[in-house]
């Protein structure tokens, strides 16, 4: 394969790279849109990971997620959300730094939040659910051995339903307590800005609230322990 | 008195609250000159969002063409007024500005620089996978951008001394050994730029380090460091070559 040959192929993917991008691309004014293509279609390599990560992350259009019910959990939640941004986003210029590197951590933070709450709805809809059934029908049960091994059951059934019951309780308690402890770190960052506190500090909350992540998935595991 | 002053004097003495300079982040190519010449720092932030890299991208290229357009021009202008229609210095392809070929160093220049990137950037991402660093593709296509619009920015900047200095060659009578050793600084002068834009690349990147795990971050963080430097070596030697075997073939 010649040198003529070798750029002709060159210059038919760099045209449908171009014709991509020209498709795919951001809406930009005319000049800017030729001025892309024409270095797209020269320079396809460098163009070609900017192509493959847009497709990558516009996938279609996403099932709109399940909407979440308003409750005093979730109310709690979007204020502690609400002020924690407004917090991490007067870290711009101060500690940005630390943004950067926890920004995946904070995220998984939400979810965590998120996620608890959705699993103190489910208990609360099981304990309900347990609760709504009213008395067993010990009463049509025979006489016997076989009524004893009902009542057995029944005991161990309420024994169950009790721990489930501390277990919601606890879980509660402690995403409470998760909430107020990053609202004491979103106030403390506040006032570190504002009393001349060196950027180190502010990182030092930001990691601190960041790791409140392993502090929710440390529940979950408690709370699993105790089940088993 | 004594009680008021001794109450001053307990007073703790507050420092301002550091306040980073607001620098312009309106998504212009003019912002991101800015960004690249007063704060590396925070564009190397910016480029670890993968929707900012799609964006910078494009403009970090149209800055590295510009610097080196401006380059190609300054330098067929000199390329010429140091030779005449007897004299062309060996072992330099034609681009003469009085004929078709003079567009040719420009577009062997500009085109081979921004061509040989492309040619080095899978071996990039792997050196980067390698060390255990976490990025993309396309984030280490970014970084590589900033490196090469870093080292146009320099060319552009030591472009004048040059000029200046060719100008003394061109005007004072001087002997021809000097007249090709002036070629030769002008060819090279994008070498000697690029040498700013490695640094940027080498400290870009390098901040990705805080995304190697703790435990490894160490031992890794030199290998990084070496590999850089390898990385920087492979595309030294394969830039000349682009741009001389551009040049032989518009020169043709």
């Amino acid at each position: 394969m010649g040198f003529g040959t070798a750029l002709t192929f060159y210059a038919v993917i760099g045209l449908a790279v171009a014709a991509a991008d020209y498709l795919g691309g951001p809406d930009a004014a005319g000049s800017q849109r030729w001025f892309r293509g024409a270095t797209a279609a020269m320079f396809w390599p460098l163009f070609l990971p900017v192509l493959l990560s847009r497709s990558e992350g516009d996938a279609g259009p996403r099932p709109p997620a399940a909407a979440e019910p308003i409750d005093g959990m979730a109310a709690a939640i979007a204020q502690v959300e609400i002020e924690l941004d407004a917090a991490l986003s007067s870290l711009d210029g101060w500690a940005e730094s630390v943004l950067a590197r926890e920004k995946d951590r904070l995220g998984e933070l939400r979810g965590a939040l998120a996620s608890q709450a959705a699993r103190i709805r489910e208990m609360d809809a099981l304990v309900a659910g347990f609760d709504d059934e009213g008395e067993p029908a010990l009463a049509l049960a025979p006489a016997g051995p076989s009524n004893d091994r009902c009542q057995q059951s029944e005991q161990a059934r309420r024994q169950n339903l009790a721990r489930l019951r501390g277990v919601r309780r606890r879980a509660y308690d402690d995403l409470m307590g998760t909430l107020a402890w990053v609202r004491e770190l979103v106030s403390m960052i506040h006032l570190a800005k504002f009393t001349g506190a060196p950027a180190s500090r502010a990182e030092e909350l930001v990691a601190q609230i960041a790791a409140a992540v392993e502090g929710v998935s440390e529940l979950r595991k408690e709370a699993s322990r105790d089940v088993g | 008195m004594t009680a008021a002053c001794a109450k001053l004097s307990s007073i703790e003495t507050l420092e301002p609250p550091v306040v980073a300079e607001a620098l312009p982040d309106d998504g212009s190519t003019v912002g991101l000159l800015e960004l690249l010449l007063k704060s590396e720092r925070r564009l190397n932030l910016l480029l670890r969002d993968p929707a900012r890299q799609r964006e910078i991208i494009p403009r970090l290229l149209a800055v590295a063409l510009g610097g080196f357009a401006i380059y190609g021009v300054a330098a067929t202008v000199v390329l010429n007024a140091i030779a005449d229609k007897t004299y062309w210095p060996q072992f330099v392809p034609m681009a003469r500005w009085s004929d078709a070929s003079a567009p040719n160093l420009l577009a062997a220049y500009a085109i081979g620089l921004i061509a040989a990137n492309g040619v080095c950037l899978p071996s990039f991402y792997f050196y980067g996978l390698l060390a255990g660093v976490k990025t993309t593709l396309l984030g280490v296509t970014a970084h590589a951008m900033k490196g090469m619009a870093a080292g146009a920015l320099a060319l552009v900047g030591i472009l004048p001394i040059y000029v200046t200095l060719a100008l003394g060659v061109v005007v004072f009578p001087a002997p021809r050994e000097l007249s090709t050793l002036c070629v030769a600084l002008g060819l090279a002068l994008p070498f000697v730029a690029g040498l700013w834009g490695a640094r940027s690349l080498y400290l870009g990147f390098v901040s990705l380090a805080d995304t190697i795990p703790c435990d490894q971050r160490g031992v890794r963080v030199c290998f990084l460091r070496r590999l850089l430097l390898a990385w920087c070596g492979c595309y030294t030697f394969v830039t000349p070559v682009m741009i001389y075997a551009l040049w032989n073939y518009l020169a043709k």
